[in-house]
């Protein structure tokens, strides 16, 4: 990015006076500036490391507004942060200044039964809301893989999405409204607590997916939806990934909506082969986990049509769940892939493009002369029902040279994407690590709206700086490098 | 730090902690972080900090040092991790990343470097504890050598204590107790099982009787070693481990067994290092290694099964037991069938699993003591799970865990719920099934040993 757009101003470190200024307002058990600590809050789940200046874990909105205020005053910036779990550096404070976490802030304020929503506050972990739901017979769509350690608040910022986006969609269809700390300090509410609300602008859905560039995200009212009575679950293995591929479309066409529709490609079954309760054939490229909920009429009914898709394609193998543990069985299949894939190389380079679903085997083919052209490894397994994969490049850190070659793969995968009218990412966000590439999707005009936003809601750019877009390079000099020996 | 400086431990540790890609995983079953949910709590944040201590980035002061001990290494988070990052052994490793003056500052520094070693002072102590018990709680602590592992005599008032035993279970049985004509096994008795929960020995004693095993208690055995070991004092738990061997050694067993799941870790995997760096040679060390067994297991290959199920029917109802798995059993050593088939094999017993079953209990040796606010919250959960699950009695293999349990259901009025070892009631359970045989007129000659 070049300098004319970005309206990038240096940001003050705080000082001694500062420092008992936060202090006073969050309370001293309620911060620290120990370096320990520091270091505690330095990395999220891209894994690198900013050491901030100050951390702070304020209780209240009120609190949040009157740091935010003060660091309008004093030109610091603030860097908002949920769990931590984030995988594109969203909460790194890669200027220094105040990391604001929500840990403080975990009170599930109000489940409604009956209108099937609930108030929560931004800390809440998606688990204990799923957990408290379930007691009421109900259950938060979204499932992002970190379900059991993310905040919620997190998920809006980010727009998580998960398995379940095939049937139920991403967080965004779930978030009614929100009470928001603005980068200038005043606090709004967003949206409405009905079901239909057109007044003004969309600012819940502004704010939901702004990765806390925007505001910080403090209280949300979510829908909920009945737990389905049943579950169907089943395994299919393909001698091809376009015979898998054909199946997804034929699946939809059968008029079965899957609540969970994932794949893996030939690199990931190879992965789990060994980690299965079950003999693939050797042949087997591509492998589909499929799922449908309903009713148990309907789902009986469903895993019947599937299974007659699967086979009339021409599955190798289609199996089918009769219990919860032959489920957990099929689902060890796709939870083996990580720890399997670090057999292999200490580090992957996880990036999760999406694509129209059925340019899925276009852009596997793509990305296996990209593996072959740049000499690295990388396995690919998904969400084949909405078009997101998740391409895992596999790097020895140990091992320079395929460091780099992986850093050009990741490049060539980014254009190949692009070409195929894909996204860079379906539900990670781009935070830094894909902020050098926005250009590549967003045309200058849509990013200079983006800018416009920006600069009208955070004129002194000390909110989040330099996240999703105008990323400088240049401040990644403050990054604390790894080391491997 | 120059390539120079690195010594070959610390160079492994960046390598391990660099495993580690801060996902978060780690946080959800931990059950440290699950009632404090703050960075400092979580694995990835103390895996960071020692890794920053490790780079030359942070120094290892007493804030670092007390992150660190925050933790139960009850391996939960290694369990769960996706990376497989050798979270327990880099804790324990990078508690000694501290400078001298740091490290062993506290009592239980010295307590540790100290008095476990000196034998026949430790077992003076326990006797005066005995003793003194009733009017001088308090002063035990500063006495005993067990406060680490075991920390009964505690500083706070409102725990449950348990009472040092009457009569020392080595003091009672000496040398060859049992003269049967099966296996020649040997009782390490742990600690814990000879100073204050003596009837789980009993019980072991009783059960290999029945068996017909030739039971022997060497009397010089002395601790494992493992509060030593894992407190940093290396050369404490070398003499130890020594003294052990020594003692088992010239019994000729074919195995040793304890109902100590923590002194059973520690002397499965712990000891073949630690004997070896004592001078002893690998392949005595590992011989010696491979005799020994949890309780659980060896009765289980034992056959004793089968002579449970021979028993038939006890009681009117059966009791409703559930058991916990102690972390030193269940992911240390990965033993979770055995005890189970055990409890399903007891006469007038009906197992009914818990939830959370081998969810750490909170005690953690010392760090009950020294964080037993975190520990009660940690402990507390277990305790509604014991109640959700119905049971009568809950039942472990281990005493620290039994301490904590008991400690537990007390402090949240749930008395009604009996804590007891699996061997304590597996014994009642079979001598009561003998009697009624032996009332039905088809009973056995030999009667059982009786326990108190």
């Amino acid at each position: 990015m070049t300098g004319s757009h970005a309206h990038a101003i240096d940001k003050i470190p705080l000082d001694g006076k500062v420092k008992a200024r936060v202090r006073s307002i969050v309370g001293k058990e309620n911060c620290s500036d120990q370096r320990e600590d520091l270091f505690l809050y330095a990395y999220d789940g891209m894994n690198r490391r900013y050491l901030p200046d100050m951390v702070a874990h304020p209780e209240t909105a009120g609190q949040i507004s009157a740091i935010v205020k003060l660091a309008n005053e004093e030109g610091f910036a603030v860097v908002p942060r949920g769990a931590g779990s984030g995988l594109t550096g969203g909460s790194l404070a890669i200027d220094g200044g105040l990391v604001i976490t929500t840990q403080k802030m975990r009170r599930i304020l109000e489940i409604d039964a009956d209108s099937m929503t609930a108030w929560v506050e931004s800390g809440v972990l998606n688990v204990e809301l799923q957990e408290a739901a379930k007691k009421q017979g109900l259950f938060f769509p979204p499932d992002p893989a970190s379900l059991n350690f993310s905040t919620l608040g997190g998920n809006a910022a980010e727009n998580a999405g998960g398995p379940r986006a095939v049937k139920y969609g991403v967080t965004r269809e779930y978030v009614m409204a929100l009470e928001v700390v603005l980068p200038t300090g005043e606090i709004i509410k967003t949206g409405s607590a009905a079901i239909k609300c057109v007044t003004g602008y969309d600012l819940t859905g502004l704010m939901v997916g702004s990765e806390g560039t925007l505001g910080f995200i403090t209280k949300l009212l979510v829908r909920l939806l009945p737990i389905p009575e049943s579950i169907g679950t089943l395994l299919m293995g393909f001698p091809d990934l376009r015979m898998a591929s054909r199946a997804v479309a034929k699946i939809m066409a059968s008029r079965v909506i899957p609540s969970t529709l994932e794949f893996m490609d030939r690199s990931a079954v190879d992965c789990v082969r060994d980690y299965l309760d079950m003999d693939l054939p050797e042949d087997t490229s591509a492998l589909l986990l499929v799922e449908v909920d309903g009713s148990g009429v309907s789902v009986e009914r469903e895993t019947e049509i599937l299974e007659k898709v699967g086979r009339g394609i021409g599955a190798s193998i289609v199996f089918r769940a009769r219990n919860s543990e032959e489920r957990d069985s099929l689902w060890k299949a796709r939870r083996s892939i990580s720890p399997a894939i670090m057999k292999i190389r200490r580090m992957k380079i996880n990036e999760d493009v999406s694509v129209p679903r059925m340019k899925i085997p276009d852009l596997i083919d793509g990305i296996e002369e990209i593996s072959r052209k740049r000499d690295v490894k990388i396995v690919n397994f998904g969400h084949a029902g909405d078009g997101n994969v998740h391409v895992n490049v596999l790097v020895d850190p140990d091992d320079p040279a395929e460091m780099a070659r992986g850093d050009q793969a990741v490049s060539d995968i980014f254009h190949l994407v692009v070409s195929l009218e894909g996204s860079l990412s379906g539900e990670h966000g781009i935070g830094i690590s894909k902020a050098p590439f926005l250009g590549l999707e967003l045309n200058e005009a849509s990013q200079e709206v983006m800018r416009k936003i920006k600069r009208a809601l955070d004129p002194r750019d000390i909110f989040n700086p330099h996240k999703s877009f105008d990323f400088q390079p240049a401040s990644a000099s403050r990054e604390i490098p790894r080391s491997y020996e | 730090m120059s390539d120079a400086e690195k010594s070959p431990v610390t160079s492994h540790l960046i390598g391990d902690c660099s495993r580690c890609v801060k996902c978060g995983t780690c946080q959800y079953v931990c059950p440290v972080f699950t009632v404090r949910p703050e960075e400092s709590m979580a694995p990835r944040g103390k895996l960071a900090l020692v890794e920053a201590v490790t780079q030359g980035h942070l120094d290892g002061t007493s804030r670092y040092k007390e992150y660190l001990e925050t933790c139960l290494l009850c391996g939960a988070c290694e369990e769960a991790c996706p990376n497989n990052v050798e979270t327990v052994s880099i804790m324990s490793r990078g508690r000694t990343n501290v400078p001298q003056n740091v490290r062993l500052r506290t009592v239980k520094g010295l307590i540790l470097t100290y008095l476990f070693r000196a034998v026949n002072v430790y077992r003076y102590a326990m006797r005066m504890g005995r003793t003194f018990q009733y009017f001088l709680f308090r002063r035990i602590p500063a006495s005993s050598g067990m406060r680490r592992r075991f920390p009964m005599p505690v500083i706070t008032s409102d725990r449950t204590l348990p009472v040092l035993a009457k009569e020392f279970f080595r003091d009672r049985h000496k040398g060859e107790v049992s003269k049967g004509t099966g296996p020649r096994v040997g009782i390490f008795t742990g600690c814990a099982g000879n100073f204050v929960y003596t009837d789980y020995n009993e019980a072991i004693l009783s059960l290999l009787d029945w068996l017909g095993a030739a039971v022997i208690v060497p009397p010089d055995q002395v601790c494992c070693g493992l509060p030593a070991f894992a407190g940093g004092a290396q050369e404490t738990a070398k003499d130890l481990a020594l003294k052990n061997f020594e003692a088992f050694k010239k019994w000729d067993l074919d195995f040793i067994v304890t109902g100590c799941a923590s002194c059973s870790s520690h002397l499965t995997q712990g000891y073949v290092p630690i004997l070896m760096e004592a001078g002893v040679e690998k392949n005595s060390a590992e011989r010696f290694v491979a005799g020994i067994q949890d309780i659980n297991v060896f009765f289980h290959n034992a056959g004793l099964l089968e002579k449970l199920r021979e028993l038939g029917p006890v009681g009117e109802r059966p009791l409703k037991v559930t058991y916990h798995h102690p972390c030193h059993l269940v992911r240390h050593q990965h033993i979770r069938e055995e005890p189970e088939e055990l409890i399903r094999a007891i006469p007038g017993a009906e197992y009914v699993p818990m939830a959370e079953a081998d969810r750490c209990c909170g005690l953690a040796g010392s760090f009950g003591v020294e964080h037993y606010d975190i520990s009660k919250e940690i402990n507390d959960r277990k305790v509604r799970n014991i109640a959700d699950s119905g049971a009568d009695l809950v039942v472990t293999s281990c005493p620290g865990c039994l301490l904590h349990i008991r400690d537990g259901l007390r402090r949240n009025g749930r008395e009604d719920i009996e804590a007891m070892h699996i061997m304590v009631l597996m014994e009642k359970q079979v001598q009561k099934a003998r009697e009624q045989k032996v009332q039905e007129g088809e009973g056995e000659e030999k009667q059982l040993r009786v326990a108190n």
